[in-house]
């Protein structure tokens, strides 16, 4: 009884993360009752919605109630929405909506933020209380810590789906879901709740009611997307991150300027293959279940200029904010400076959906003014002819280091140690040492060079191999899913780097 | 394609999976000793029915601190000097309170230090502690912490001894430029015989840029040799200042032009005579310059032993980083010139944290390590008997095995052996790694919020070092107010 109380309940430590083997037992038990559940009904949608609850109970605890509020808030805003005749009536609901969800974000991802800027603005000493743990704690009895408020799991993602839902209500866009359980499972459907992408009612709603369809071409394409997804985000991001880029950015003074260097490129690499590898898996687990979520990165470092890194990269956040930001914002109608003012706000707040902290901020507004003078570069040298192939590959390696650039301002734990990353690289480099740097981090630099040779690919030989996954008889793919995993489990399960001690 | 058939798929995966953790599990694949395969056990795979890894609770000590305190220069000075006034000196399991340790029947080995103390606070005396260390001190952490504090409670100011090329530039109180001609030589050189004479200094290291003598520099090209410091952004208060510039340098048999310059401006023009044998210690009074830059000329400059920038009177603190040193270099130096500068600078307390380079060589007995760590602190009693030393034990480390963290085995025989060592040689002792909590202490320190120690399972951010420090400053003033209370009764 003691062990399936634990397997049940809600526990921090052993969340249900697709980087470990219980949450495959957890997909594996699902689909058990799946292949009796997936006729298109409300069991269906009652069935899937009640394991992504538990999903995210298992994950994030008592804060699937928030889930539920956006849930219920949503769907009764978004039928008033839709009954409602009055322009203005209409108008009120949205702000509703804005103000629940937004609110609730607010607090539980900013309330430390906000509190710092006031306080540091007009010297004053505010406190944060978590009011959801107070309530608790009075009507249950618990005794969770009302001093800490800890960011709900998923809450950046599942607030901006459901915005985009009343948004898309509200313009005649889409109609309301039928009734709150499917809408439910739109909300809490747990293959994306967790890190996207951010699904747009207009695209899965209407899944909901569709046949279950798979071919074995799908299933073979869910499958190797999972497998890349684990290999980019195990073998690839945790290995270099634990033995490598972790370290140099917690203390860069500790290391040479081309350590420093390396660890930038080397978290280049490893934001995209943890991000991309992550919601590879999510759209795998989606089509797996039969439903198709849109896909969220597209070679993203292969962009030739910076708006076109933000086609590639996060696209269901990209899109988001432009559709509901920067178009509500005037978008580029409304004259040069208020476009190029609309870009610099969507970044910033942009980056500020990303984290509760200045250099959030600072990335994104960077970004901006990155895409501002792309926009301005635009105009004065216009693109009459399609660029050289050597024109497109210096594009390419620029943006590339611009945004690898700015990646330090959005890891970096602090401005003081950025700032020491900089100094090491212009004035530590240790050139001399670098041969034998070379031969002590042989293993993670090939994995680095490996990862980003195979980022750079041509898409048609992506392709290919793809292809080939995907022709391949059944007994052969169980073989190569059996073998990724054992050495993927080599990565987890390898010593840790020792630190190096490079004779200065 | 029906769902029943992926999950199959997933059934039959997961049925190799575990052929293969039993089949294979705890045996080697490839048994040629060249390449270790992992094969998962199967139990690891079902939840909650192994331990992941020994998760120990930070002791309350450290939570009762609040984290944030110690982010930015400017809070680390509040809560420096608000450590609590009356602390129990036995180990209490509410409290959490590491004792110094003493040799048997020696509670006075720390007497003239705590006696220096108060000859400081009372009649503006001084006293310098050299704070000797491996990797783990790098960048100043935990003496800054320990600086700041009794700098500020007896009195005090300046970084302390530093050094041009060294190993880690920027550091919690500095950021140093050295100009590309400096070269450091270090106790391996000295171990491997790179340079030809065993006269490191008080360092146990020295920088040098161009010297006939020295074999390793004999590039003649460069005409000057320059070193600059400024403050780093998160400094303690006490650090920000110094009066005293002072040069500790030796070994070259022509004169070597120096200037001095403070925020840019020319401040003196000197020359450095020649030093045929022992050094010369030289010191310029300064007025806290933003910006101190060191200029050496010619084309035969001296071995520099340390750069102090102290206070005219009060506590100065050095940071001796020795990356890669188990601390056992003291003997093989010329202990005649230690001797002198120990003097000249009023060395009364010395620190000494060694043991992560000790860790990864595990063996059976560390007798040899006791043996060996036992000569550096006779040496350091006999070239200056009055001389304080606090041995400060190996910290926590952790290693992988398979997917899980744990602890070195060896770290208890490595505390021990030092532990020895400081009490036949009449010093006391601080134990770090029950300071931290003991075996599996450090994946908690690692994995806090805010962490306390870095990914690599062994060294301590800012962060960590400083609790680290606080604690130590816990008892160590314990032990003096005992002390003063003693002393004032007669």
């Amino acid at each position: 009884m003691n062990y399936l109380e634990q397997l049940l309940k809600y526990s921090a430590e052993a969340p249900l993360l697709f980087t470990q083997m219980r949450f495959w037992i957890f997909f594996a038990v699902l689909l058990l009752g799946y292949s009796v559940l997936y006729k298109p009904n409300i069991w269906r949608s009652t069935y899937l919605l009640v394991l992504s609850l538990f999903f995210y109970y298992k994950s994030g605890g008592y804060f699937f109630s928030l889930l539920i509020l956006s849930t219920v808030t949503d769907y009764t805003l978004g039928n008033l929405i839709y009954r409602s005749r009055s322009g203005g009536l209409r108008k009120i609901y949205v702000f509703c909506s804005l103000l629940v969800n937004l609110g609730v974000l607010a607090y539980f991802k900013y309330a430390y933020f906000f509190t710092d800027v006031l306080n540091s603005i007009f010297q004053t000493d505010i406190q944060v209380v978590n009011i959801l743990a107070v309530w608790t704690n009075n009507l249950s009895g618990s005794h969770f810590d009302i001093s800490n408020i800890i960011l709900p799991v998923g809450i950046s993602f599942y607030t901006f789906q459901t915005i985009s839902y009343i948004m898309d209500v509200y313009r005649g866009k889409v109609k309301p879901v039928k009734n709150i359980i499917d809408f439910g499972f739109y909300v809490s459907f747990f293959p994306q709740l967790v890190a996207g992408p951010i699904v747009r009612a207009a695209e899965f709603v209407p899944q909901i009611y569709r046949k279950y369809k798979l071919t074995i071409q799908e299933m073979s394409h869910a499958v190797f997307l999972i497998l890349s997804g684990l290999v980019k985000k195990m073998l690839i991001s945790d290995y270099i991150s634990i033995n490598f880029v972790d370290r140099i950015f917690d203390a860069p003074a500790a290391y040479s300027g081309f350590e420093n260097l390396m660890g930038i490129y080397g978290y280049s690499l490893q934001i995209y293959c943890d991000f991309s590898g992550y919601t590879d898996i999510a759209i795998g687990v989606g089509l797996l279940l039969g439903f198709r979520l849109p896909v969220n990165f597209n070679s993203p470092y292969k962009a030739s200029n910076i708006s076109g890194f933000w086609k590639r990269w996060h696209i269901s956040l990209s899109s988001w904010l432009r559709d509901y930001l920067y178009i509500p914002l005037g978008g580029s109608r409304k004259g040069k400076t208020r476009m190029h003012l609309n870009i610099l706000v969507v970044m910033l707040l942009g980056g500020l959906w990303h984290g509760a902290s200045m250099r959030f901020v600072i990335w994104g507004g960077l970004h901006g003014i990155g895409l501002v003078l792309h926009k301005i570069w635009q105009k004065i040298i216009p693109h009459s002819k399609k660029p050289s192939r050597l024109q497109r590959f210096v594009s390419i390696i620029v943006t590339f280091h611009f945004v690898t650039f700015l990646w330090i301002f959005f890891r970096a734990e602090d401005m003081f140690r950025a700032n020491q990353m900089l100094h090491q690289i212009a004035y530590n480099f240790r050139l001399s040492l670098v041969p034998e740097m070379l031969s002590s981090y042989a293993i993670i630099f090939s994995i680095i060079i490996t990862g980003f040779i195979l980022h750079w690919l041509p898409s048609r030989v992506k392709e290919t191999y793809r292809g080939w996954f995907i022709k391949m008889p059944v007994y052969l793919k169980i073989l190569i899913v059996v073998i990724i995993v054992l050495i993927i489990f080599q990565a987890k399960s390898s010593v840790i780097q020792p630190f190096i001690y490079f004779q200065f | 394609m029906k769902p029943i058939r992926v999950f199959l798929f997933i059934l039959v995966v997961f049925a190799l999976l575990f052929a293969v953790s039993y089949l294979y599990h705890e045996t080697d694949i490839l048994p040629d000793n060249k390449l270790s395969v992992h094969v998962p056990h199967y139990s690891s795979a079902i939840p909650f029915l192994k331990e992941r890894f020994i998760h120990k609770t930070i002791p309350d000590t450290i939570r009762a601190l609040n984290a944030e305190q110690f982010d930015q220069g400017n809070t680390l000075i509040t809560s420096a000097n608000e450590l609590p006034a009356e602390t129990e000196k036995e180990k209490d399991e509410e409290t959490l309170f590491q004792s110094i340790e003493y040799p048997p029947g020696k509670d006075s080995v720390l007497n003239h230090f705590f006696k220096e103390l108060i000859a400081i606070r009372d009649k503006n005396g001084s006293a310098r502690i050299l704070h000797y260390g491996d990797s783990q001190i790098e960048g100043d952490r935990i003496t800054s912490f320990i600086r700041e504090y009794l700098q500020n409670e007896f009195g005090g100011k300046g970084p302390g001894l530093l050094l041009p090329g060294m190993v880690v530039p920027l550091t919690a109180s500095v950021n140093t430029k050295s100009s590309k001609n400096w070269r450091l030589f270090t106790w391996k050189e000295l171990r491997d015989s790179v340079i030809n004479h065993n006269r490191p200094g008080v360092m146990l290291q020295f920088s040098g840029y161009s010297n006939p003598i020295n074999s390793a520099l004999q590039d003649a090209s460069a005409k000057i040799a320059s070193f600059s410091v400024r403050n780093s952004s998160i400094c303690h208060l006490h650090a920000r200042s110094y009066d005293l510039c002072t040069i500790l340098y030796g070994n070259n048999k022509v004169p070597v032009n120096f200037q001095i310059k403070a925020n840019g401006s020319l401040l003196k023009s000197d020359t450095l005579k020649a030093v045929s044998s022992g050094y010369i210690s030289k010191s310029y009074r300064l007025d806290s310059p933003e910006n101190l830059e060191l200029i050496f000329g010619g084309t035969a400059g001296p071995d520099l032993y340390g750069i102090a920038l102290d206070g005219s009177y009060g506590v100065a603190m050095d940071n001796i980083p020795l990356r890669g040193s188990a601390g056992l270099e003291f003997a093989k130096t010329d202990c005649v010139m230690l001797r002198d500068m120990y003097n000249d600078l009023n060395v009364s307390l010395v620190l000494l944290q060694f043991g992560v380079n000790v860790a990864p060589n595990i063996v059976e007995s560390y007798s040899y390590y006791e043996h060996a760590f036992y000569r550096q602190l006779k040496l350091l009693k006999q070239i200056k008997p009055d001389l304080s030393i606090i041995v400060m034990g190996i910290s926590d480390m952790a290693r992988k095995k398979g997917t899980q963290v744990v602890s070195y085995p060896n770290l208890e025989k490595i505390r021990d052996a030092q532990k020895s060592a400081a009490f036949k040689a009449g010093c006391a002792f601080w134990d770090c790694y029950e300071a931290m909590g003991g075996e599996g202490a450090m994946s908690g320190w690692v994995f806090s919020d805010p962490p306390l120690a870095r990914k690599d399972f062994v060294h301590l951010t800012y962060t960590g070092s400083n609790k680290l420090a606080e604690m130590f400053l816990n008892s160590l003033m314990n032990d003096f107010r005992k002390y003063e209370q003693l002393n004032q009764e007669f």
